[in-house]
């Protein structure tokens, strides 16, 4: 159950990204382009750490498609990204299940107001994915520390495309690919495009991206209903 | 008088059926004349009206919110999740249930013989037959497919009594149905169903065993009707005496009776997944 929490590692991730400039709801096919040197990327690396140290705050909505295996179908859904630095975020979900997941600290809770229901996780306790769900609290060359990087950038307008695959077989069991598309002016994550192992697609894209505006705290405070069911996993 | 003499009669036959067994163990109901002379309807008007009134599929898919907890797997919480179901007769089963981030975190697949319990976040996948109970080998759901299948898929009524006996009685506005079965001298409560005296909704169903011990306890409720003004239940509580599995299903966007490929049944294991045969 511990491993619930890669799936929060992921949504952390992406607490890293901010916009897309269209509205996609397709699944991507990534252009064929050269593989970018290594000491570009080293350079680039440093500039979105540049970038990732001036964000205080950010907000954008989102839109997310989900290929499940092997029914798939297609799942759409929308929602709005908060972030505060340096470890606070929530995800709310809306459409036909309404779910937020709020991260503080090391602390997550999954609350789906659609079962009445709040999940409790430690991030910790899965240390794999640590530097996943450290999201903007933690270099972006932290995520690279299990994965093989190849960046990408087709043209000088495109975006720029970090292409993940995993180093181990543990790893490799479990995802096959990720790519996180940086928009090449802002240096921020505009979208990313996840493939598990299991075939299941997942594609999220960014807009309505605000960044460094005034977030009160009371934002990421949650008090659990008291009619709602409790699942700690810590 | 002759009321009385019914009503009289009526109460020892439903007791005789129902109140003398141990709490978990049915007996075979003691059956007389009298019972024969109670039933409103002929065998054939009572299976046509309860088809009539309840849906069963040959295939169906949903998507469901679902809860699953047993003892047996030292789940001390239940597992609740999202999910996408699949169910064709005779016995396949895909069950996927997934997460508001990335896709699927739990993927049962049964496709007639074994079974698959795929848990792409664990990059395992546990194996078996497919009516083996799933209580060993460290599995952390204890879902045995047959037993999700023998809840969403009973077979349709002429089929469940072909070659059995049934039994029925009134109690207030239920109208409870035994399903007896003989073999040889013997012979046993196979099941029992509880229905809407009004509506002829199937509201319960317990399935025992040769020796009299409940099974599978299954229970539905908020029902909807199709087109042809038939009967699915939007809820279901299916409860596994054995395992101590409790499984809850909250229905949404029903299909039944439509084309579901056969891919559907099969599983592929990924490639470094790791597979644990269950013995």
């Amino acid at each position: 159950m511990k491993k619930l929490v890669y799936i929060f590692a992921l949504s952390i991730m992406m607490s890293a990204l901010s916009y897309c400039q269209t509205e996609q709801d397709v699944i991507v096919e990534e252009p064929a382009a050269t593989a970018m040197a290594d000491t570009e990327k080293d350079a680039l690396l440093a500039r979105l750490e540049e970038t990732r140290q001036t964000v205080v705050s950010l907000e954008a909505r989102f839109q997310q498609t989900k290929v499940v295996m092997p029914f798939s179908e297609k799942e759409y859904a929308t929602g709005s990204f908060r972030y505060k630095a340096p470890d606070k975020s929530t995800w709310s979900f809306s459409g036909s299940e309404k779910t937020t997941v709020l991260i503080k600290g090391n602390r997550g809770f999954i609350i789906n107001d659609t079962l009445a229901q709040v999940q409790i996780f430690e991030i910790d306790t899965n240390s794999r994915f640590d530097f996943i769900m450290a999201g903007l609290a933690r270099p972006i060359s932290a995520f690279f520390t299990d994965f093989d990087v190849v960046v990408f950038q087709d043209t000088d307008t495109a975006p720029y495309r970090f292409h993940l695959t995993p180093k181990n077989d543990d790893l490799k069991a479990i995802v096959s690919s990720f790519d996180i598309m940086f928009d090449p002016q802002s240096l921020l994550p505009q979208s990313f495009k996840l493939i598990e192992a299991s075939g299941d697609i997942t594609v999220m894209f960014f807009d309505e991206v605000r960044l460094n505006e005034p977030l009160d705290d009371a934002v990421f405070e949650y008090k659990v209903p008291p009619t709602y069911e409790v699942i700690d996993y810590r | 008088m002759f009321n009385r003499v019914l009503i009289i009669t009526g109460c020892l036959i439903a007791l005789c059926l129902s109140g003398c067994a141990a709490p978990r163990r049915q007996g075979i109901p003691v059956v007389s004349d009298q019972l024969l002379r109670l039933k409103p309807y002929s065998n054939e008007e009572l299976i046509a009206r309860i088809s009539d009134a309840n849906a069963v599929a040959d295939t169906l898919r949903a998507d469901t919110a679902m809860s699953i907890q047993s003892s047996w797997a030292d789940q001390d919480k239940p597992f609740k999740c999202s999910g996408k179901l699949a169910v064709s007769v005779p016995g396949k089963l895909r069950l996927a249930c997934t997460v508001p981030f990335g896709g699927t975190m739990m993927d049962i697949t049964a496709d007639g013989e074994q079974f698959y319990l795929y848990l792409p976040k664990e990059g395992i996948v546990y194996t078996g037959y497919q009516g083996d109970y799933l209580h060993s080998a460290g599995i952390p759901y204890n879902l045995t497919p047959d037993v999700i299948l023998t809840a969403l898929l009973p077979q349709p009524m002429e089929a469940l009594i072909a070659g059995k006996t049934i039994y029925y009685e009134y109690i207030g506005e239920t109208f409870i149905l035994y399903i007896v079965r003989s073999y040889g001298m013997q012979s046993y409560l196979e099941e029992k169903l509880t229905l809407d005296a009004l509506t002829m909704r199937i509201t319960q169903r317990e399935i025992f065993s040769r020796d009299g011990i409940k099974v599978l306890d299954i229970t539905v409720s908020e029902f909807v009707t199709g087109d042809d003004n038939k009967a699915f239940p939007k809820k279901m509580r299916v409860y596994h005496y054995m395992t101590q599995l409790q499984l809850e299903f909250v229905f949404q966007k029903v299909s039944m009776n439509i084309d579901l490929n056969d891919a559907l049944f099969t599983f592929t294991k990924p490639e470094h997944v790791k597979e644990v045969r269950v013995q």
